[in-house]
C-alpha cells in the first residue's frame, strides 16, 4: 500500500506531463480553415433547401474527400448537402475538379469563393 | 466561457436545491459528490427540457428560449426548496474510521490535484488545436447541435444525414445547443465546457463513492487521471465521456460508500438518482441502452433479494422523464441504426457460430485492451482489471461483484456486437473500441478500488 501510495500519484503526474507535451506538439486540425471558408459560402445561399456537392473526380470515397464533404455539411447545416449536381447551388472544392476543365460544371457560374478554397456555383440554365 | 458555465450551473443548482438528499446519496457526506451528481443530473434533465421547448416551436437561439429555460429551472429549484424547508432532511456524518491525513496523505492529495491540473491543461491545449473536436464530434454531435440551434423548423433535417448516425439520441446535441443559447452564439468552447464538466464529475464521483476520507479514494483519482487516453477524449467532444459519467454515477450511487448496497437505510434518493442517471446513459448513446438494461436487471435482483420490490418505484421515478424523451425520440424520428441495417436473426446466428470471426474479434480486442491508456500508461486495463476480477471472485463484496460484473457484461456486449457486425470487423473495432474502453475506464477504476474501500472502512489497520 505504501509503495502504491507513492508510485500511483507520481506516475499520474508523469503521465499527465507527457500527455501535455504531446498535446502541445499537435498541429492545427485541417478542418478549421475549410469549415470557416464554407461558413462564409453558406451565408450566400438561401436559408433553406438542399445544396449540392461536387464529388472528387477520381476518388470520391477516399478518406480525405469524404471528410471534406462532411465538413461542408457541418458548415451548411441546417441545409442538407447532397452529393449531386442537379441542384441550384453546388459547393465545389478545387481538388474535386478534373484537371484541364470539368464538364460537370457546365451550366453553372461561380458565385463566390477563393481560387484555392471552396467555391459556390449557381445554375444559370 | 462564463455564459457557457452559467448554462450548466443553473439546472445543476436548481436540482441541488430540489433534491437535498443528493448530499447523502453517495459518498456519505460528500458535498463534492453532491456537486458531481447535480452537474450530471442538471445536464441530463436540461437536455430533456431543451427538446421539450424546441418541440413547442420555440427557437433555441431566441431570447424566448432563455426566458422559458430560466423559468423552468427557477420553478424546479424554488418549488424544491419550498418543499424541503417543510421537510426535515437529516444529513448524517457517516461513521467509520478514516485514514490519518498525515504528511504522506497530504502529499498524495497534492499530487492528485497536480495531476488534475495537468489533465485540464492537456485538454485545454488539445482544444485549441482542434476546437471543433474530433471527427465524430463535428460529424455527429456538434453537427446535430447546429441543426437544433440554427432552425426551429429544419432541425429534423439532421436525421436525414444518413452517415451521421441519425439513431443516436439527443442528450449531448441538445446540451450543446442549450449552452450556445446562453452564449448567444455558436462557440467551440460550449461543447468543451460540457466535456470538462462531465469528466470532472466522473473523477469526483469515483473518488467520493470510494470515500474521500480514505487514501484509496485519492489513489483511484490518480489512476483515473493518469490514463491519458481518458483525458484525451475530453477535448474530442464526443459522447463517450458524458456516457462514462452517467454510467459511473449510476454505479457510484448503487455500489459506492454509504449507498444502496452498503447501507440499507433509506435508499430512496440513491435509487431515484441511479434511475435518472442510467436513463441518461441511454439518452446519450446507444451503448447506454445496454448499460441501462444491465443496471435495471441488477437493481431488480437486489430488490427481489431484499423483498423490497416497491423500492424499484423510486428507480422508475428517477428515470421516467428521460425515458419519455427517449420514447418520443424513437417514435418521432424515423432513424435506423446503420449497425442493424440488413441484420436478420439467421445472419446474426450464422456470424455467432463463425469461429474465425470470434478469433479475429478476440485478437483485436485484446490488442486494444493491452494498448489503451497512453504513452506512460500502457496495459492499464489488464493490469487493473485482472486483479479486480480475481478479487471479486475470491473475496468481493456484493457491491464489488456487481460493479465488476457490469464492466464485464458491457465488454461482453461489445464483443457480441463486433462478432455480429455487418461492417468489416477490423475497421469497426479500430474505429470504435478505444472510445468504448474510455467509457469503461472510470467504471473499472471504481470497481477495482471498491473492495479496498470496504476493507478500509471495516479494518482500518489494513488500509495503510
Amino acid at each position: 500500500m505504501r509503495v502504491s501510495m507513492a508510485a500511483i500519484p507520481l506516475w499520474a503526474v508523469a503521465s499527465g506531463m507527457v500527455a501535455l507535451a504531446l498535446g502541445a506538439e499537435r498541429g492545427p486540425d485541417p478542418i478549421i480553415d475549410l469549415e470557416a471558408e464554407c461558413a462564409t459560402l453558406a451565408l450566400v445561399t438561401p436559408g433553406s433547401g438542399p445544396v449540392g456537392f461536387l464529388d472528387h473526380h477520381g476518388s470520391p470515397d477516399a478518406l480525405e474527400h469524404v471528410r471534406a464533404y462532411y465538413v461542408v455539411q457541418y458548415a451548411f447545416a441546417p441545409r442538407l448537402v447532397l452529393r449531386q449536381t442537379d441542384l441550384e447551388f453546388i459547393v465545389v472544392l478545387p481538388e474535386a475538379l478534373r484537371p484541364g476543365g470539368d464538364d460537370r460544371l457546365d451550366g453553372f457560374e461561380r458565385v463566390t469563393g477563393s481560387p484555392d478554397g471552396p467555391r459556390l456555383y449557381r445554375r444559370v440554365e | 466561457m462564463m455564459r457557457e458555465a452559467l448554462a450548466l450551473l443553473i439546472p445543476s443548482c436548481a436540482i441541488a436545491a430540489a433534491v437535498p438528499s443528493l448530499v447523502t446519496s453517495v459518498g456519505g457526506h460528500s458535498r463534492a459528490a453532491a456537486a458531481g451528481l447535480a452537474l450530471c443530473l442538471g445536464i441530463g434533465f436540461s437536455s430533456v427540457t431543451t427538446m421539450a421547448i424546441l418541440a413547442s416551436e420555440i427557437a433555441i437561439h431566441s431570447r424566448d428560449f432563455i426566458l422559458v429555460d430560466i423559468a423552468v429551472w427557477a420553478l424546479v429549484g424554488g418549488a424544491g426548496w419550498w418543499f424541503n424547508t417543510r421537510t426535515a432532511v437529516t444529513r448524517r456524518q457517516k461513521p467509520g474510521v478514516v485514514d490519518s491525513e498525515g504528511r504522506a496523505g497530504w502529499i498524495v492529495r497534492a499530487l492528485v490535484m497536480l495531476a488534475a491540473t495537468l489533465a485540464l491543461m492537456t485538454a485545454a491545449v488539445m482544444h485549441t488545436t482542434a476546437p471543433h473536436g474530433e471527427w465524430d464530434a463535428w460529424a455527429i454531435w456538434n453537427l446535430r447541435a447546429r441543426f437544433l440551434f440554427r432552425d426551429v423548423n429544419a432541425w429534423r433535417n439532421a436525421f436525414e444525414v444518413a452517415w451521421s448516425q441519425p439513431d443516436y439520441p439527443l442528450l449531448l446535441p441538445a446540451s450543446v445547443a442549450r449552452v450556445w443559447a446562453y452564449a448567444g452564439q455558436e462557440t467551440t468552447v460550449g461543447p468543451f465546457v460540457i466535456a470538462v464538466a462531465m469528466a470532472s464529475s466522473s473523477v469526483v464521483l469515483v473518488m467520493a463513492a470510494l470515500d474521500l476520507r480514505h487514501h484509496r479514494s485519492w489513489l483511484a483519482g490518480a489512476l483515473l487521471l493518469g490514463g491519458s487516453a481518458f483525458v484525451a477524449q475530453v477535448p474530442s467532444q464526443c459522447a463517450d465521456v458524458p456516457l462514462a459519467a452517467f454510467m459511473v454515477a449510476t454505479l457510484a450511487v448503487t455500489c459506492g460508500h454509504g449507498t444502496v448496497l452498503t447501507e440499507r437505510q433509506n435508499p430512496r434518493a440513491a435509487l431515484w438518482v441511479a434511475g435518472a442517471t442510467s436513463a441518461m446513459a441511454a439518452w446519450t448513446k446507444n451503448e447506454g441502452l445496454v448499460f441501462a438494461f444491465l443496471a435495471l436487471v441488477s437493481v431488480t435482483i437486489i430488490a427481489v433479494r431484499r423483498g423490497a420490490l416497491r423500492q424499484l418505484a423510486w428507480w422508475a421515478a428517477g428515470g421516467s422523464l428521460v425515458v419519455i424523451a427517449l420514447v418520443w425520440f424513437e417514435l418521432a424520428v424515423p432513424a435506423h441504426s446503420s449497425l442493424l441495417e440488413g441484420q436478420t436473426i439467421a445472419l446474426v446466428g450464422e456470424r455467432l457460430l463463425d469461429v474465425d470471426r470470434h478469433a479475429m474479434v478476440a485478437a483485436l480486442m485484446l490488442q486494444h485492451l493491452r494498448g489503451w491508456g497512453g504513452t506512460l500508461a500502457l496495459a492499464l486495463i489488464p493490469t487493473l482489471g485482472i486483479p479486480a476480477v480475481l478479487v471479486a471472485l475470491v473475496r468481493g463484496t456484493s457491491a464489488m461483484r456487481l460493479a465488476v460484473g457490469v464492466v464485464l457484461m458491457m465488454l461482453s456486449a461489445y464483443y457480441v456486437v463486433y462478432v455480429t457486425t455487418r461492417f468489416d470487423i477490423r475497421w469497426h473495432i479500430e474505429a470504435s473500441v478505444d472510445r468504448l474502453l474510455t467509457q469503461m475506464w472510470p467504471l473499472l477504476v471504481f470497481a477495482a478500488f471498491l473492495p479496498a474501500a470496504r476493507r478500509g472502512s471495516v479494518r482500518p489497520s489494513e488500509s495503510q
